[in-house]
């Protein structure tokens, strides 16, 4: 059999984002795979450290378009660990509600992507559809449909209005209902099961050392959650479960590692935020939003070396903020969860596989190609 | 798993759609309130009389989108403080709001007036003043900037507001 | 904090194990933290101190069981940027050691894919250091920052 050689370019409905893929072939066969990355670098690092500290948040933001609050969450847990400060407790609420929310709409949006990789073209319609009235209640809260600019180091921005948990009841109410919908046309389905089950299957017993994260960690057999790990927002003081291989709730637990369980994980998620959200708006407590800034134009921050992390739908972030006591930052080292999905995880499972699986393999790893390039 | 079951969908076919014929029909959300709300990050509105021309906005915004212009009249009014008000360019303008923030005496604002559609780049730059305010079509009424220094007297002429 | 006491030196800060090592030390100190319990490698990072005169390279390691973060740093010479490649220890750290490369112009030692990665056909100096000023390469290389041409007789 001849050896050839595809390029899965940057443009293609069959990959996640814009990134390249190039892949030598034979037959019907993937023998080795490389990833290719760079279209999308902004230089976001550079420029932030030409910036004051606070000139830095809409830059922030911008790195993943999908959830875009997990960055803001993340650089201002970063500033406030070297300023030593607190944070009021109706912020650490409020920021939990946010994310949550954040959550599900980027869960809605992975899994609308993956049913259309195999085939089944209604289920991205109607969650996009749906996604639609969680950006609703953004608008309403923060002022943007997708860059919110509303975390801040110190709090929140601005405080809830009165109108809106009763919005925000009405919408998840909305989105459960919707669930059992998609149940039947995508994760009851023969088609589902005939094509998902056992293909790109991650080694468990080397999962953590090829540096996999979040939902497909817990796919693979460990009940690992930054959540639950080391709390940050409210999740320390709110009820919920992790979500992880062989405990699928109502569906059948198959093999590990797989893209079934990956994409059962992710579905069962978004009913543990909604759970979330719920106990949240119940025990709001009252008090102030935002602690008190200094001057923007003359806030220096001490010296030191911090790191937070965050979960993401996609798996960790992590920022690394170094600061030497000035007006900007010395080194912003952005790490997204995709770094080692797309390209070491990627390339190794690829190995193997059939030309018509490699696209459902990238779509249920959820590899987001801005957070590769920053 | 089943076969049978995906075919639920076809049921959809006898229900109203949630797409809006925008703009035909009011973008409404679930609860039917008209969207966008007075928090939506739009356009500027500058009140003259109150801005001081202190230049904050101008160094808090990191796209250097905010340049200054010299009214003379506003001297001659007897107000006090320098008289250089906001010029923004709406190319370099990313809407976060910062120089709102940063205001000392809360005279810059932002609407909800998110339309603009004009085809002379021009048009794009220019300074707001206190007759910018919520339009009922959420589109900015571009009578009420200033285009040029000199066009101050005309619309806040002797006797008129 | 156990890397703390593994490793014999270190100090906490805010929540995290900060440990200064020699350059000949790293690898035994990476492997024995990874036999004892420290299996998640988060990332390498690559900070330029322009005025002292050196790079200091970090090593973020995790430990599930502990919750415990560590950070090893180290300090190579800023003339004369070589490396030993850890890439044999995890496999995630091939592609962190091409990207410090290409963007600061290090040297890593048994590291067979030092190919380009983000910028492609890129003959000037390493971007990300702080004598390469973004402002002076534009006007150099593109002749001009674009700005939006005015017109003296008109428009504000």
């Amino acid at each position: 059999m001849k050896e050839y050689e595809l390029f899965i370019g940057p443009q293609h409905p069959g990959i996640t984002g814009n990134m390249m893929y190039h892949l030598w072939v034979d037959g019907d066969t993937v023998t080795k795979a490389e990833c290719n990355v760079g279209y999308l670098h902004r230089g976001f690092e550079k420029l932030m450290e030409s910036r004051l500290w606070m000139q830095n948040i809409p830059l922030v933001c911008r790195i993943c378009v999908p959830e875009p609050d997990v960055n803001e969450a993340a650089y201002s847990m970063a500033v406030e660990q070297l300023m030593g400060w607190e944070i009021p407790d109706r912020a650490r609420y409020i920021r939990t509600i946010v994310l949550e929310l954040a959550r599900i709409s980027a869960y809605l949006m992975a899994i609308g992507s993956y049913a259309g990789s195999i085939g089944i073209y209604t289920i991205p319609q109607w969650s996009m559809g749906d996604r639609d009235y969680i950006l609703d209640i953004f608008e309403q809260l923060t002022g943007a449909r997708v860059y919110h600019i509303y975390i801040w180091p110190g709090g929140v921005r601005w405080d809830i209005p009165a109108d809106l948990p009763h919005l925000i009841e009405k919408t998840l109410n909305y989105i459960e209902e919707r669930l059992k919908l998609y149940d039947d046309v995508l994760f009851e389905n023969r088609i589902f099961f005939d094509r998902a089950i056992g293909v790109g299957k991650i080694p468990c017993n080397k999962a953590i050392e090829w540096g996999v994260t979040g939902p497909n960690l817990r796919a693979c057999g460990y009940g690992y959650d930054v959540r639950k790990l080391e709390p940050y927002a409210a999740y320390d003081e709110i009820d919920f479960d992790v979500v992880s291989y062989p405990d699928l709730g109502k569906f059948d637990a198959h093999e590990a590692g797989d893209a079934y369980t990956r994409m059962i994980v992710r579905r069962l998620e978004i009913e543990q935020s909604i759970r979330i959200i719920r106990q949240a708006l119940k025990k709001m407590p009252e008090g102030e939003h935002i602690l008190k800034h200094p001057n923007w134009l003359r806030w220096k921050v001490p010296e030191g070396y911090a790191f937070s992390r965050v979960e993401s739908s996609k798996g960790e972030f992590g920022y690394f903020v170094v600061s030497d006591g000035g007006l900007k930052p010395v080194r912003i080292h952005v790490r997204g969860p995709s770094y080692t999905h797309g390209i070491n995880v990627a390339e190794k499972i690829l190995q193997g596989a059939n030309i018509a699986d490699v696209s459902q393999i990238l779509f249920s790893l959820d590899i987001c190609p801005p957070d590769i390039d920053r | 798993m089943s076969i049978l079951k995906p075919l639920k969908a076809w049921k959809h076919l006898a229900k109203k759609p949630h797409t809006i014929k925008y703009p035909y029909e009011e973008h409404v959300d679930m609860e039917e309130k008209r969207l966008p709300t007075d928090r939506l990050r739009g356009f500027h509105s500058n009140d003259l009389d109150k801005c001081i021309g202190c230049g904050l906005c101008g160094k808090i915004c990191m796209n250097k989108a905010i340049t200054y212009e010299e009214i003379p009249e506003l001297k001659e009014k007897g107000l006090k403080g320098i008289n250089i008000r906001p010029v923004i360019d709406y190319g370099r303008c990313c809407y976060c709001g910062l120089c709102v923030e940063i205001c000392p005496t809360k005279s810059l604002k932002l609407t909800p007036n998110f339309k603009l559609i004009s085809s002379d780049r021009k048009k794009f730059k220019f300074m707001p003043t206190q007759l910018v305010t919520k339009n009922e079509n959420f589109e900015v009424d571009l009578d009420a900037v200033l285009f040029n220094a000199k066009d101050y007297s005309k619309k806040f002429g002797e006797g008129e507001k | 904090m156990k890397s703390i006491e593994l490793l014999g030196k270190g100090e906490e800060m805010y929540g995290r194990a900060y440990i200064k090592l020699n350059v000949n030390e790293l690898e035994e100190a990476i492997k024995k933290l990874k036999e004892n319990g420290f299996t998640h490698f988060v990332m390498l990072s690559c900070i330029d101190w322009l005025d002292k005169g050196k790079f200091e390279l970090v090593y973020h390691m995790w430990n599930y069981e502990e919750k415990e973060h560590a950070m090893l740093s180290i300090d190579i010479d800023r003339n004369n940027a070589v490396m030993k490649s850890m890439s044999h220890l995890f496999p995630q750290i091939e592609t962190y050691e091409r990207e410090i490369h290409e963007m600061y112009g290090i040297k890593f030692d048994g590291n067979t894919r030092l190919t380009p990665f983000l910028l492609e056909n890129w003959p000037h100096a390493p971007p990300m250091r702080k004598d390469f000023n973004s402002e002076k390469f534009v006007k150099q290389v593109y002749e001009s920052i674009p700005f939006i041409e005015e017109d003296e007789n008109e428009g504000i």
